[in-house]
């Protein structure tokens, strides 16, 4: 092919020929066969850009959906995030609201128990002679007790009232020895039986990591905790040890957790547990149980 | 080639100057894009890829996310051609809604759906579209001859291979292409582009004999 005929077409094919040049080669397209068969193949070049471009369009394409996936990826879990952050929030202050609830005074739940407290004496008002008034039987005006009125720390003192360390006839150490050369196990066992309870939860802590699980055990380490004011941490000892419903305790931990929840205000929540407990059938604090259950009940 | 939209008279001004804006912008983005920046087309995919993905799904039912985002690259690829030959020049509907005009007929086409949905209520508007968006070309992407041709511009060398596109395909003339691939002369450029092309053609030739 002629160069100027090869500029041509490529004029042609770039959309740039003139109507004139447009005329020329389809003139030369119906004169030459082998112009015209010159002209296919180029075209069918154009067609071949084409699709080449097609295909690198595609492969653009695809490159950039691994950078929007990415991207909605990281968006979506920073979205996620954020939800969980303000449901958790939710959550905590629907906790901290409901625990506050639970601290106000009883009153505000269940009708008032009886008083615990006698009324108080008072001294008899001598009337005044100046005034008419009905002094033959002066009464003793009694200072009358609001039943509702009860001590800020009165849920405190039931559970001191009702609260002993659990003991019974297994607990007794089997071995009385120098207690620097008995094991830890039955360092605890005699500390825990001599009511020495700080010296009790130390020896806990130095006893093996199996040991620290067994139920049983953990029972005392609750009632040692209980009986040092430790309430806070005994509470999910004995959660842990009601779930795992194994101990020989079970029923006692229940009776424990009762009054646990009742020092912190929680007298629905020691209600349940006090009925619970009565509902077994073999517990050593029945009468202690029915008689706080009754009171909160009033 | 115009693609016109009728409008709803009920149709509040602030809802008209808003596609008036809108059809601008998108007249830019046309402009920009015959021009040669590619940008554009990455920035227009990322726009509306999601929406199209979401609508797609909804509207035929697709469960496949790789049939939807091929469907949506043929639309893009469409498009592309469209502006690149010069027969999209302007927009009279918004620019989502011709990109999905051409996904739905795309769509349609190749899920065989047999509900035929009335494109004015589908689309809110008329829109007289170039019948030479075919979508019967998807179908011969996958075709043998197609593949032969894509392995024959494959084999030429990177520099031609540009000059070509640039050429023929993105209609650079012989002045931009030396500026931008920093070639000598006009003349250069010109010798380098018949030769490609006629290696090109050689290739084709090579592999199709027929």
């Amino acid at each position: 092919m002629e160069e100027t005929q090869q500029r041509l077409i490529e004029k042609f094919l770039a959309g740039e020929a003139s109507p004139a040049e447009q005329s020329m080669i389809q003139e030369m397209v119906h004169r030459d066969p082998q112009f015209k068969i010159e002209l296919e193949q180029y075209t069918t070049a154009m067609e071949a850009l084409k699709i080449a471009q097609r295909e690198e369009l595609r492969n653009r394409f695809r490159q950039r959906d691994i950078v929007l996936d990415r991207q909605d990826r990281s968006l979506n879990s920073g979205k996620n995030r954020t939800r969980w952050i303000i449901a958790l929030a939710f959550v905590v202050m629907a906790f901290i609201a409901w625990n506050l609830r639970n601290l106000s005074p009883v009153m505000t739940e269940q009708p008032a128990p009886p008083p615990t407290e006698l009324p108080e004496e008072t001294t008899p008002i001598t009337p005044n002679p100046d005034f008419a008034t009905n002094v033959d039987n002066p009464e003793p005006e009694e200072k009358k007790i609001d039943p509702r009125r009860k001590p800020k720390n009165n849920n405190e003192e039931l559970f001191a009232a009702n609260f002993e360390p659990y003991m019974d006839e297994s607990m007794e150490p089997t071995m009385r020895a120098d207690e620097d050369t008995m094991e830890p196990l039955d360092r605890f066992n005699l500390h825990y039986a001599e009511k020495k309870f700080d010296a009790a939860l130390t020896d806990f802590s130095q006893l093996s990591s199996s040991m620290q699980q067994n139920d049983n055990l953990q029972f005392r380490q609750a009632m040692a905790l209980m009986a040092t004011g430790k309430t806070k941490e005994a509470s999910p000892v004995l959660d842990e040890i009601i779930q795992n419903g194994k101990s020989k305790y079970l029923a006692e931990a229940v009776y424990y957790r009762a009054l646990i929840y009742l020092k912190e205000g929680r007298v629905s929540d020691a209600t349940a547990y006090l009925n619970d407990y009565l509902g077994r059938p073999v517990i050593a604090n029945m009468a202690k149980a029915t008689q706080l259950r009754d009171m909160l009940t009033k | 080639m115009r693609a016109e939209a009728i409008y709803h008279p009920s149709a509040g001004h602030s809802r008209l100057y808003k596609m008036e804006k809108a059809k601008q912008s998108a007249d830019t983005l046309i402009l920009g894009l015959a021009g040669g920046d590619m940008s554009i087309l990455d920035q227009i995919y990322d726009s509306y890829r999601d929406d199209f993905l979401r609508w797609a799904t909804q509207r035929f039912q697709i469960k496949d996310r790789n049939d939807l985002l091929d469907a949506w690259h043929d639309t893009m690829i469409m498009f592309y051609e469209q502006v690149r030959d010069k027969k999209l020049t302007h927009l009279t509907c918004e620019l989502k809604t011709y990109l999905f005009l051409i996904g739905y007929r795309r769509m349609l086409k190749f899920h065989k759906k047999n509900e035929k949905t009335d494109l004015v209520e589908e689309f809110d508007a008329n829109i007289n579209m170039d019948q030479s968006i075919n979508v019967l070309e998807v179908e011969e992407f996958m075709d043998q001859q197609n593949n032969l041709l894509r392995l024959a511009v494959s084999e030429l060398p990177e520099k031609s291979r540009q000059i070509l596109v640039m050429r023929f395909m993105e209609g650079k003339s012989i002045p931009e292409i030396m500026t931008t691939l920093g070639y000598a002369s006009e003349n250069a450029v010109s010798v380098t582009l018949s030769r490609g092309l006629k290696k090109l053609k050689e290739l084709i030739i090579k592999r199709m004999p027929s």
